[in-house]
């Protein structure tokens, strides 16, 4: 089935991923600008081939999405999203929602599992290919950026069937008494900080309990320890509660890029879908996707809750595969 | 202390937070101070103020003591205060009088303090480098355990010196934190424009050093940052490189009529100013009481005012001083 | 004193081994002054280690280690500039600048942080190092390897200039220089390397600002740097015998602080003045050396004084022009006689 139409593809790159702390406390991956803006020259020259009609870009304030475009001249029209331009989390945020604005029919985001859970939060349905430049990297995908800029040119021309080369990833909606508060697709860990600081969490002895989604496939973080408590279940929950802690069993872990630890785990519950956690109330952060978002007090109720259909991922080989089955 | 060594638990020791704000208030009370001064034509010269910086340099230096050296640059008052340096001989100086810190000789681009472990504000722009390498030698050779922070601007990581001092501090494992404040001009010309990456902190990986970029305006975010480089730098694991981004709330240096700035950049940047934000963290949080910070804040306007009037009150270096410290001995 | 004969290099060499020897805090740097800082070359052939380009530092790796013996990357800025670092934090660092003629690519580190700290910083602040450089002409090696260019340096406030002459000097100034709390710049001629003479053993130091009478005369005083003084003083040889002319050479051995007194002195002696320096002559040296006499000693002068210098040009390549650029014993010889008013054919 071929769409007669041609929409846009919104290209989202955090400038600033895969620069914190855990390249101090740890070989943590450095993703230059380099690599990033080869990245998007990959990703604009797919676009080029498949002559997508217009790329909807987010100005970085570093300017890598500008020098991606500069020396060469695309048959796509090139349009900049609008941003705060503060070089901060909003940057992302305001770009995924002009992008939805403006109709673009995919999004690719170039970041790590911070940079896509912002995109996520506001991509309303709108389907995101998540590439790899960040740290802890659970949820976006480790591709060659030529495919990925080949399978969003598909989808945003409309030669490939949404329905069929997308999938859902879950997503766990955070509440602060009562009031939804931020969301999450890898994980939401209550660490004992009482400031955020750099954001990264990269000390485990500083979490008191997380709710992990279970991921599919083995990552670095505390997806790790989701893996390891239930992946080898028969039937293995969608996501487990985990409260830190002795008593209970040790977890050999990759909690951050090149730091493996043992972690003392008090206690494990599977969490199904739909179902609502809530978390001990004390003093300390709140980390989504591995970073310290926000300060609680012991009186305020964070409760976690589990939704099936969180964000809207495109699975780049089933692109692959439906772009090139015959036209029926 | 806001301790977040690794295997540390998180604390909050209400001196701590108490020294953080009263220096960073400080910083801010002498730059706007220095302003005033400055345009009422009462210190001579020119002046490059740190205010809107004073994260960076409060948080880094809460972790070094007078046995830890520093290099900083033409915009030094901020790293001055954060390391001890009176303010009063600081003021003094800027004045040019006899009481300075430097005897008057040395001026806001010179301000010293050897004996506080400050080697030195500097008027070239990436000159504190290879000194900082110096210093760092110095400590590595005679088996001590501090540690050097070089200071330098973003239009400082353009200079040679800066990529000689970074190669040289990894090649010899040396006990040297490389800090780019990186203000997002140099003088007029914008960090989009002058640096080949839009990460100074990316030049870390080619002296195979971690490099780390933090907000500049997070006292707590550069605190623990810092703390990682420090402790990893006093384990003997060697340099490291972060990059803060942040602001000047004023101009490059006083008199700049700005004009490569909009009035509502400013107003967006300002929005983010290191001391209102710290203010609200601990109170939201009731790490301190609002009381407790006005008395901070009383106390920085006296330090303040005293300094000026010391500065006012003291003599102008006699003649004779015009020869001395030339040299140590010059028969 | 016991004496021994050795070259000029190996004075050069003895004086950083008996400084580093009598204190730990004494550390040597420089392009190759170990020599292949790679460890199967130290720790395995030794001997091998070079030492230097010319062999000055020869052996030092091996007796101290390499943590106060460092081959440094060629990053003169950086490592000139780590050694003010290092001085003003404690250590005695002397550091290598291969040729002089590289002061362009680390001045900033030599004269604005060196130089300066210490009046800039009210006093606060020492910065005793050493920096140890090639000098001079002669090698066939042109513009960029062969300058002197000591008179840019000795211009500058806050440093301190050394040139020897002798193997002796060259052990006693270096040595002072190390034991100096103020920043000292040490130029060593290359040709002069190979030079042998005799030199006290053991602990030898000669104060800084002290010249030297090398040889005592009546009628001219020629006041000669570096590698000049050897010429003049076969020049002066030359014209005892020759003429019966009596040639009083000076060595002022440091330029700053300078000897001043002895110059004069020796002028007052002589009435005559004839400065002979391998530099080029303006705002030389030997221009400060004349407007030092003309200002002081002027009634004592029964001659205009005369420079015999480098001419103002570029040391180039082609060994014709090169002699040609550096003042030889024939030229000084002849600059004295006619100074002492012989009629001179061609
Ligand atoms: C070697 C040298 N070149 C130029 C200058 C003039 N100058 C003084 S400050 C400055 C800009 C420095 O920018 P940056 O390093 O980013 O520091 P900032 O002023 O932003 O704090 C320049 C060009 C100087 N002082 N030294």
């Amino acid at each position: 089935m071929k769409l007669a139409c041609d929409g846009s593809v919104a290209l989202i790159v955090n400038p600033q991923a895969g620069k914190d702390v855990r390249r101090l406390v740890a070989p943590a991956p450095i993703v230059t600008d380099i690599d990033k803006i080869g990245i998007l020259r990959r990703i604009l020259a797919a676009l080029d081939a498949l002559a997508v009609s217009r790329v909807w870009v987010m100005p970085d304030l570093g300017g890598l999405a500008e020098r991606a475009l500069a020396g060469r001249r695309w048959r796509f029209e090139v349009r900049w999203l609008a941003i705060p331009g503060l070089a901060s989390a909003d940057d992302t945020q305001a770009a995924t929602r002009d992008a939805v604005r403006q109709g673009v029919r995919v999004i690719v985001a170039l970041g790590g599992d911070g940079t896509q859970r912002l995109v996520a939060k506001e991509a309303a349905g709108v389907p995101m290919l998540a590439i790899s430049t960040g740290t802890n990297n659970a949820f976006p995908v480790m591709i060659d950026a030529t495919l990925a800029g080949m399978a969003a040119g598909w989808v945003a021309k409309g030669q490939v069937e949404v329905a069929r080369v997308t999938r859902f990833h879950p997503r766990l909606e955070v509440a602060i008494d009562g009031q939804a508060a931020d969301s999450a697709l890898v994980d939401v860990a209550a660490t004992r900080d009482l400031v955020t600081g750099s954001r990264a969490i990269y000390d485990w002895r500083m979490w008191r309990e997380a709710v992990i989604l279970t991921p599919q496939i083995p990552v670095v973080g505390l997806g790790s320890l989701a893996l390891a408590l239930v992946g080898a279940m028969a039937d293995p929950p969608p996501a487990v509660h985990v409260r830190f802690g002795d008593g209970g069993r040790q977890v050999l872990a990759p909690i951050a890029p090149g730091m493996v630890a043992a972690v003392p785990i008090a206690e494990t519950s599977p969490v199904f879908w739909g179902e609502t956690v809530a978390l001990q109330p004390a003093a300390g952060c709140l980390a989504f996707d591995g970073e310290r978002e926000q300060v609680v007090s012991p009186r305020q109720r964070v409760t976690v809750h589990e939704v099936a259909e969180g964000a809207r991922v495109l699975d780049v080989r089933r692109c692959f595969q439906a772009a090139s089955a015959p036209p029926g | 202390m806001i301790k977040t060594e690794r295997g540390g638990r998180v604390e909050i020791q209400r001196e701590r937070l108490l020294w953080i704000y009263e220096r960073m208030k400080l910083i801010r009370s002498f730059e706007d101070a220095v302003a005033e001064l400055f345009a009422a034509g009462r210190i001579p010269g020119f002046v490059h103020l740190y205010a809107g910086e004073e994260a960076i340099g409060v948080g880094i230096m809460a972790h070094l003591g007078d046995d830890d050296y520093i290099t900083s640059t033409h915009r030094g008052h901020g790293h001055c205060i954060a390391k001890g340096v009176s303010v009063r001989e600081m003021m003094a100086e800027l004045f040019g009088k006899a009481t300075g810190s430097n005897k008057g000789k040395g001026g806001s681009m010179h301000i010293a303090d050897v004996g506080k472990g400050m080697l030195g504000a500097n008027g070239i722009v990436g000159g504190g480098g290879p000194l900082a390498v110096g210093a760092g030698l110095t400590l590595k050779t005679l088996g001590k355990k501090g540690v050097t922070v070089c200071f330098f601007g973003d239009g400082a990581a353009e200079q040679g010196t800066m990529h000689e001092a970074m190669n040289l501090a990894s090649i010899w494992k040396l006990p040297v934190v490389f800090v780019c404040e990186n203000n997002l001009f140099a003088e007029s010309t914008p960090w989009t424009y002058h640096a080949s990456v839009k990460n100074i902190a990316d030049r870390a990986a080619a002296y195979d050093m971690p490099g780390v970029v933090v907000p500049a305006h997070d006292v707590f975010a550069v605190y623990e940052v810092a703390n990682e480089a420090v402790q990893r730098a006093r384990r003997g694991e060697g340099p490291s490189l972060i990059e803060a981004r942040g602001f000047r709330f004023y101009g490059h240096f006083q008199g700049d009529p700005l004009t490569y700035r909009t009035p509502e950049d400013e107003a967006r940047w300002r929005a983010h100013d290191p001391l209102t934000l710290f203010r609200a963290r601990v109170l939201d949080q009731e790490f301190l009481a609002e009381d407790a910070l006005d008395e901070v804040d009383r106390q920085v306007a006296t330090m303040i005012a005293e300094a000026t009037n010391f500065a006012e009150s003291s003599a102008y270096p006699a003649d004779a001083a015009l020869l001395e410290d030339v040299y140590v001995s010059y028969p | 004193m016991t004496t021994r004969q050795i070259t000029f290099r190996e004075a050069i060499n003895d004086a950083l081994r008996q400084e580093m020897r009598r204190d730990p805090t004494v550390i040597v740097m420089g392009e190759d002054v170990a020599g292949g800082a790679s460890l199967e070359h130290i720790e395995g052939r030794q001997e091998e280690a070079w030492g230097g380009v010319l062999g000055v530092t020869k052996g030092l790796v091996q007796e101290f280690g390499r943590a106060r013996v460092l081959d440094t990357p060629i990053s003169e800025s950086g490592y000139i500039g780590a050694a003010v670092g290092a001085a003003a934090t404690g250590l005695r660092p002397v550091a290598e600048l291969m040729f002089v003629d590289f002061f362009g690519v680390c001045m900033d580190q030599i004269y604005n942080q060196g130089a300066k700290l210490r009046y800039m910083f009210g006093g606060k602040a020492t910065v005793p190092m050493v920096v140890r450089t090639m000098i001079g002409a002669g090698f066939r090696a042109a513009g960029q390897h062969s300058g002197s260019h000591y008179s840019v340096f000795t211009h500058m406030p806050g440093l301190k200039t050394v040139v020897p002459s002798t193997p002796a000097d060259a052990k006693g100034l270096l040595a002072a220089a190390i034991r100096d709390n103020d920043p000292v710049i040490f130029f060593e001629h290359k040709l002069l390397y190979d030079v042998e003479g005799p030199v006290p053993d053991g602990e030898y130091v000669i104060p800084l600002g002290q010249a030297d009478v090398k040889r005592v005369g009546d009628d001219v005083t020629v006041v000669a740097i570096g590698r000049m003084v050897p010429l003049a003083l076969a020049a002066a040889e030359d014209l005892a015998k020759t003429h019966g002319i009596g040639v009083e050479v000076v060595d002022p051995r440091t330029l700053s602080p300078l000897d001043a007194p002895t110059i004069l002195n020796s002028v007052r002696k002589t009435h005559r003045l004839v400065v002979v320096d391998e530099d080029n002559p303006r705002c030389s040296v030997a221009a400060d050396l004349v407007a030092l006499v003309a200002s002081e000693a002027l009634e004592y002068l029964d001659e205009a004084p005369k420079m015999v210098t480098a001419p103002h040009a570029v040391v180039p390549f082609s060994p014709v022009l090169e002699d040609l650029y550096v003042p030889s014993a024939e030229r000084i010889g002849h600059v004295i006689r006619t100074l002492m008013g012989h009629e001179i054919g061609v």
